[in-house]
């Protein structure tokens, strides 16, 4: 087992990581900016190290200040959490340089998947269906081809895109060549490389991702899917377990997909394979190599801690469990709570002046907010995740309504008020909402 | 648009009674943290409900500055309407929004202010020249700080 753990993030995550640490009896190194000194992950930390000023570019980015914490405070382990330095493959590939374990997988897999095109290539040789595309965006011939077989709209990728990135929707041909040239400048801009790769533009489907959990020994197991079609500007604002549209042979039928395309690749850890899912097809977009923020609500029907699984899997341990161990028991839904204006979305850090929590059976709340406590403009407006379980769909939403209600949060803007609009609308409550839901609702 | 609400009607009565206000010239009302403005022909006075204490008299001394020096109609000055931190261009090598006097439309993007991640273009709220850029480019701003007054 490790001895000490390094968390190299902030915020709920870190919290979340560090109970797993605890649970398992093993030291943990908070790092924080700052900004972050009286956060409660630095509080319940064993040790905790200040890497640098508040702007996240300085701290919790600064991989030779955390290298330098790792080393000085001899931990054998970094935990990166989600975003920040959690799919950094030049992170991951210095502290293998420097002999302490990243708890994720190898730079290696990091860097095929945060290329598109490859992970793309891996996904279709698997027969992993992916999004109809073209590679070579350069020749035209191919180019007017490919608008000829699969028609209009198509979009437009960077190939180390993200975060909408590099992003454009073609309506009509003659739209092509300026969006192409002004996505090759943004994908330029944002991640020096404009490699750019044509995909069909789906308009109605929905956003299913599905989890997996490998081990160093070749085993992998698929944990489930999750419905995450409840968006605004490609934020995931609301997240359910298990989708309501899927049949049951479907679910088997990608996930043992997905299990062969990570076997493929000898994939350590966790790692969630998203799709789009439109008229009973799935269409690949892309791999995330880290925890995924909404990890909880597959724990909360799997019983499974992801975050322990993780730090057994960077052990090298096999996994016990065979994938008919895994049951699907439940419904689980997590609501995001943001801090910003429940209508014009305007960021609102500040203090929390006063604060409840909400609880009873079926309740979880992963947060690291607290009375008296400030939330720093600095860094993303999550402040807490709000997730409920029941045995059906129609009791967690019930049990999500009733938990609304009672969670109060005074001194800054929050969400919870669009939440609770959201999960009473007729189509959130019917389940047959697409990823356009968040543009419809007002 | 956000619609008026009973509350925006009661703080409204509250603030008539309270400062035995009559004549009532005009009433705005703006959303993004709250803030409420009511002038009557007698006495101009501008009332702030806000949550955060410390920021309010941020705002207040800010105000009281920029009265001193120069009367500038409170319509003309453009204010941060979040915490976050102000940049004037949209990366580092590219030229500026805008200029001190330029001529600017509705609508045109003044700035942008990065806050949790997101960026966020501030808008003018009007057609005009811009006689000052008070913000400095990647300076952090508070709520209701000046970022930019018009002529």
């Amino acid at each position: 087992m490790f001895k000490k753990i390094l968390i190299a993030n902030r915020g709920e995550i870190a919290l979340r990581i560090l109970r797993a640490c605890k649970e398992l009896n093993i030291k943990t190194v908070a790092i924080h900016s700052e900004a972050d000194e009286s956060a409660i992950h630095v509080k319940m930390a064993d040790e905790s190290i200040c890497v640098g000023p508040a702007s996240a570019q300085l701290s919790y980015l600064n991989i030779p200040a955390i290298v330098t914490a790792a080393t000085l405070t001899n931990a054998d382990a970094i935990h990166p959490g989600y975003g920040f330095l959690s799919e950094s493959k030049r992170f991951a590939e210095i502290i293998e340089e420097h002999k302490i374990k990243f708890i994720g997988p190898t730079s290696n897999h990091i860097g095929i998947m945060g290329d598109k095109i490859k992970a793309r290539r891996i996904m279709r040789d698997n027969g992993v269906p992916i999004v109809p595309g073209l590679h070579d965006v350069n020749d035209f011939n191919q180019v007017n081809k490919f608008i000829d077989e699969i028609g209009l709209p198509v979009i437009i990728k960077a190939a180390s895109g993200g975060g909408g990135k590099g992003m454009r929707i073609v309506k009509k041909i003659n739209e092509l060549e300026n969006a192409l040239g002004s996505a090759k400048i943004e994908a330029k801009k944002s991640f020096n490389n404009d490699i750019l790769y044509f995909e069909k533009f789906l308009s109605t489907p929905k956003h299913i991702e599905i989890q997996i959990l490998a081990d160093a020994h070749g085993n992998v197991l698929v944990l489930g899917e999750r419905d995450c079609s409840i968006q605004r500007k490609h934020q995931k604002l609301i997240e359910e377990c298990p989708s309501l549209c899927l049949e049951e042979n479907e679910r088997q039928e990608i996930g043992e997909l997905c299990k062969k395309a990570m076997k493929s690749m000898g994939y350590e850890g966790v790692g969630t394979l998203e799709f789009l899912y439109d008229n009973k097809k799935f269409y690949f977009m892309e791999m995330n190599t880290r925890l995924q923020v909404e990890h909880p609500i597959t724990e909360m029907v799997t019983q499974i801690d992801l975050v322990k699984e993780q730090i057994f899997a960077a052990l090298g341990e096999k996994i016990t469990k065979n994938q008919d161990d895994i049951l699907i028991k439940g419904h689980a839904i997590e609501c995001r709570i943001n801090a910003e204006h429940p209508e014009t979305f305007i960021p609102s850090p500040g203090n929390i002046k006063r604060y409840y929590q909400p609880g009873g059976l079926g309740i979880r709340v992963d947060s690291s907010i607290y009375q008296g406590c400030s939330v720093p403009p600095y860094y993303d407006s999550l402040i807490a995740k709000l997730i409920t379980y029941a045995d059906n769909r129609e009791d967690s939403i019930k049990k999500m309504k009733r938990a609304l209600e009672e969670y109060i949060i005074v001194g800054i803007d929050t969400n919870i008020q669009l939440h609770q609009k959201i999960i009473q609308s007729g189509e959130f409550i019917s389940g047959n909402y697409d990823i356009n839901f968040m543009s419809r609702f007002d | 648009m956000t619609k008026i609400d009973k509350n925006d009607l009661e703080n409204i009565n509250f603030l008539k009674k309270e400062l035995k206000l009559k004549n009532i010239q005009s009433i705005k009302i703006k959303k993004g943290d709250y803030e409420v403005e009511i002038s009557s022909s007698e006495n101009v006075s501008n009332q702030r409900i806000q949550q955060i204490p410390s920021q309010d008299e941020n705002s207040q001394k800010t105000d009281q500055i920029s009265k001193q020096k120069n009367e500038t109609k409170l319509e003309n000055i453009v204010k941060s309407p979040m915490v976050g931190v102000a940049y004037l261009s949209p990366d580092p090598s590219t030229p500026p929004y805008v200029k001190k006097g330029q001529q600017v439309k509705e609508g045109d993007t003044l700035l942008v202010i990065e806050a949790m991640k997101t960026f966020n273009e501030i808008k003018s709220p009007k057609s005009g020249i811009i006689q000052k850029i008070i913000v400095l480019n990647s300076q952090p701003v508070e709520f209701g700080d000046d970022l930019i007054i018009f002529e």
